[in-house]
């Protein structure tokens, strides 16, 4: 009943999951499955009708159903099988997964496996806005669903809080659409997103932000009627006497990304607190031997395009684990996150294999050292967390690491 | 004017009428259904339990389970006996809880025994526990099912339990059963209109005229004519009661936050809590799905009868409370608030209201003072008995059934099982709800069923209940509806009237403005 004959399965076909499938082809691997749930491969890109993908991978200016296609049509060139409507309901530490669809259950067990699952929004709940509970809020995402797919709209007047990209991007959107965003409200001191969806959503088109600010309290019973918002002291904590009410029947939240790991955790995958994704090692393994991750399902990335050149790499390694190809550790170094840097994926890495590190950082500092060990530096103008930093590190470099270190630290701190 | 407010189409009768679709007009409805009476139930919104929707969907009989709802009556009721031996109130309830489990297998409803546990972490709250058990001496065997437990056991039997523990109370677990208040509703629901009772929802009551003859119930949908009718309207029982006849009484109502916490968090076994201290709940209570409920805070009086609505502070010191109980306990792990409303009556808040309006005859208001579902069986029961005595002609049905079976349920399928739905549903294989795991075969059922808004499908079978909140399923929702139901998106309403999801289809604002 259950079937052995596929080198490496993949979960998820958006734009990690695309990239490692074709990837492990390339490596080498004969059978490679892609198991997706939605009708369409592509994951979210359909939703993100907007340019701005590309200008890393293919150095051209792409919408996101643009940029799913390429993607998708190199798979289909390569033979990747993707089974669509098919949603992995289990999976365990010996790669053994059962996937549910139409057409029944199946078990399979893969040589390797490519977690490519995503990250979903947080919801309004996890960030305790207290008050009613009526119709008219929802996620961003949610919304851009509703919006972009399906031709509905949500609301009329709209007040957005948090200033992620989507949260951003349905500002520009909705406005678009015949919709008044009447307030974008940011409990940070500054804005979560990237500078350019700062610019060319909210900018451009005049939208009040609100900056150290945000909702304390929903009105309306049936349908939202309207949101108060207060100022935060620096503990974020709501500042008494600073409320004031803004009418409006939709409220969307752009308040973070949660990696999805729910069936990484059915496998036994050990997962880092910080970025809610699976600890893994340079070749994007994780703890469990043969189950790859890459993408969003790893860390919440800036960038799709750097969620395809990170999640190639899960794929190539895949394959070559399928395959028996795996070079052997020389020698594991632990990289830790030291001053002013939030994360570090891969978290674990060998000496023996040059490795692109992806770091965030905790707060925005300007004329900073990014510095890994004594191994690696690099003088940056300007750092902000919601833009990741990358660092290439060559098998000359690593092979500076004395042979008693077994963790390096990676920080960055003002320069001088 | 959307698919549930269109006026009644035929003029309807009925031998009686049940004002409210709760948990106490369920157990009616069904209990009736089994007569040769012409039943309608009036819902003023769609059937979603009513205030039980707002509990932790306990049903206890006596035991520390008692105790733990004695912390409401210091508030209700200040200076009441725990215990009041003469109390109708508890023998309906003992009588209710042990009609339930006939019910319970019956109508296929999901229920778990849970033992009652409290613990104390400190010298003070010791002193607490030793009196709660002196009490219990006093009262008699009513509250002697319990027994000293010691640290070390405590933590096997509940290791999401600080360690700071010292000992606790723990009960046999024989007198408190847990399970899903709307899913009791709606198998009772469906039961009695598989018996031929009559469902009207959104149809809210406007008047209701009396003279003599048969009553004529208006709502907004249209009239109801009945002889008889029983007000079951719950948090609105008074003003029912004043359209129906002559009333001295008022429902005051009380409130708490209750918060769902994910079930990712290690999970409580027990029905857990600290030694309660009058009016100020502190409870965690396990969900037949592996969540933890959270319930801490003061019970406070509120005035609007749909203020569910939550409060920053509450939800701080409720997370903060039960933090001491559970660490794993914190704001991160919330999905979901909500206030949990209580309703009691003014004239004895102790007891409940069921007794015929003074001025008619044929008007019965069936006030129920909280523990409801433990009740309502034993209610229905007393209703049935009053109503026959002021003249209602009861002849058993040779053709009632008493079986119903619930929605199938893919989750907790084996393979095998699974294999044998899709085969026969292949929309049993299509998951839509990714954090619980149910199918669009699930969802259509629940449409089948009856469900017409977002939240009676969440309500009957978990569709958007998990840890996104509908995010991702929700307008996957949405569209089955609209296709189940034929009726466009922008119809389909989140729960009652006015909560419609997407109300405007793309370019229509954009062009409207030019």
């Amino acid at each position: 009943m259950i079937s052995k004959d596929i080198d490496v399965a993949v979960i998820g076909s958006g734009p990690a999951g695309l990239a490692a499938a074709i990837n492990a082809k390339e490596a080498g691997a004969e059978n490679v499955t892609i198991l997706e749930r939605a009708e369409q491969p592509g994951g979210l890109l359909h939703q993100c009708v907007h340019n701005g993908y590309g200008l890393t991978y293919f150095n051209e200016d792409l919408t996101g159903p643009e940029y799913a296609r390429r993607f998708i049509e190199k798979a289909m060139d390569l033979r990747v099988d993707i089974e669509l409507e098919s949603m992995v309901i289990d999976l365990s530490p010996d790669k053994e997964l059962v996937c549910s669809s139409k057409y029944g259950l199946k078990k399979l067990q893969p040589r390797a496996i490519v977690l490519a699952m995503g990250c979903r929004e947080r919801t309004r709940q996890q960030i305790l806005i207290p008050g009613f509970n009526p119709s008219g809020i929802m996620t961003a995402g949610t919304a851009q669903r509703y919006v972009n797919c399906e031709g509905y709209i949500p609301g009329k007047e709209v007040v957005i809080l948090g200033s992620g990209d989507v949260g951003m991007i349905m500002a520009r959107r909705l406005t678009l659409e015949g919709v008044k965003v009447k307030a974008v409200v940011e409990i940070l001191p500054y804005i979560g997103g990237l500078i350019r969806n700062e610019v060319q959503c909210l900018g451009d088109f005049n939208i009040p932000v609100y900056l150290s600010h945000t909702v304390t309290n929903i009105h309306g019973q049936q349908r939202i009627e309207g949101v108060s918002v207060s100022k935060v002291n620096k503990n974020f904590e709501p500042i008494e006497g600073t409320e004031f009410r803004i009418d409006c029947d939709l409220l969307l939240t752009s308040v973070g990304l949660i990696p999805e790991n729910e069936l990484s955790l059915k496998a036994g995958v050990k997962i880092d607190p910080v970025t809610g994704g699976p600890i893994v090692n340079e070749n994007m393994e994780s703890n469990v031997s043969g189950i790859f991750a890459g993408g969003n399902v790893v860390h919440v990335n800036d960038l799709v395009d750097n969620v395809s050149l990170e999640s190639q790499i899960s794929g190539t390694r895949a394959a070559e684990y399928a395959l028996g190809k795996t070079l052997p550790s020389v020698r594991r170094i632990n990289l830790k996150a030291g001053e002013n840097i939030r994360y570090v994926v891969p978290q674990t890495i060998d000496v023996g294999k040059d490795v692109t590190i992806y770091m965030r950082v905790r707060e925005p500092r300007e004329k900073v050292r990014l510095g890994i060990g004594s191994i690696y530096s690099e003088n940056l103008r300007v750092v902000k967390p919601s833009e990741m930093l990358k660092a290439k590190i060559t098998l000359e470099q690593l092979r500076e690491i004395k042979g008693e270190v077994s963790e390096i630290e990676v920080s960055c701190v003002k320069r001088g | 004017m959307s698919i549930l407010q269109e006026p009644l189409n035929k003029s309807l009768e009925a031998d009686v009428a049940i004002i409210g679709g709760g948990i106490v007009g369920a157990c009616i409805a069904r209990e009736l259904s089994q007569y040769k009476v012409e039943t309608v139930l009036i819902e003023k919104y769609e059937l979603n339990a009513g205030q039980s929707r707002g509990t932790l969907g306990l049903t206890y009989w006596g035991g520390l389970g008692e105790v733990g709802s004695s912390i409401l009556k210091s508030v209700i009721a200040p200076g009441s006996p725990l215990y009041d031996p003469e109390s109708i109130r508890l023998r309906l309830q003992e009588k209710g809880y042990y009609m339930w489990f006939q019910r319970l297998l019956e109508l296929d409803i999901d229920y778990k025994f849970v033992k009652n546990l409290i613990i104390a972490t400190n010298e003070e709250e010791l002193k607490l526990l030793d009196n709660m058990h002196k009490l219990s001496f006093e009262i008699g065997p009513f509250y002697m099912d319990h027994r000293y437990i010691e640290r070390d056991e405590i933590l096997e039997i509940e290791p999401a339990v600080t360690k700071d523990v010292i000992r606790g109370l723990v009960d046999s677990g024989r007198l408190t059963f847990r399970a899903f208040p709307p899913e009791m509703t709606y198998a009772l629901v469906e039961n009695a209109q598989q018996n031929g009772v009559e469902i009207v929802e959104d149809a809210e009551v406007t008047g209701i005229t009396h003279n003599g003859g048969a009553q004529v119930i208006h709502t907004r949908r249209g009239d109801i004519k009945a002889n008889f009718v029983v007000n079951a309207a719950g948090r609105f029982a008074d003003e029912i009661a004043r359209m129906g006849g002559h009333c001295d009484w008022k429902i005051e109502l009380f409130k708490c936050p209750l918060i769902v916490m994910d079930k990712s968090l290690p999970r409580i076994n027990n029905f857990t809590m600290l030694p309660p201290i009058p009016g100020r709940p502190l409870v965690l209570s396990p969900t037949n799905e592996g969540n933890t409920f959270v319930v801490a805070g003061l019970y406070t009086k509120v005035y609007d009868r749909h203020d569910l609505s939550t409060d920053r502070e509450s939800i701080n010191y409720a997370i903060n409370e039960a933090h001491r109980i559970s660490p794993s306990i914190t704001h991160q792990g919330i999905i979901r608030s909500f206030g949990g409303l209580r309703a009691v009556n003014n004239r004895n808040p102790e007891e409940n209201i069921i007794e015929f309006a003074p001025d008619n005859p044929k008007f019965l208001n069936c006030a129920i003072r909280l523990p409801g579902m433990a009740q309502a069986p034993g209610v229905a029961d007393y209703v049935l008995d009053r109503l026959g005595n002021h003249g209602l002609e009861m002849v058993k049905k040779s053709d009632f059934n008493p079986y119903r079976t619930k929605i199938p349920r893919f989750r907790e399928l084996s393979d095998f099982y699974r294999r044998q739905l899709i085969e026969k549903d292949p929309r049993y294989g299509h998951v839509v709800c990714r954090c619980e795991t149910i199918t669009e075969g699930e969802i259509c059922e629940a449409i089948r069923r009856g469900a017409r808004s977002v939240d009676s499908v969440k309500m009957r079978c978990r569709a958007g209940m998990g840890r996104c909140q509908g995010g991702f399923c929700g307008p996957r929702v949405v569209s089955i509806l609209a296709r189940e139901l034929g009726i466009p998106e922008e119809q389909i309403r989140q729960k009652e009237e006015g909560t419609f999801v997407v109300p405007y289809r793309s370019k229509e604002l954009s062009l409207r403005s030019q």
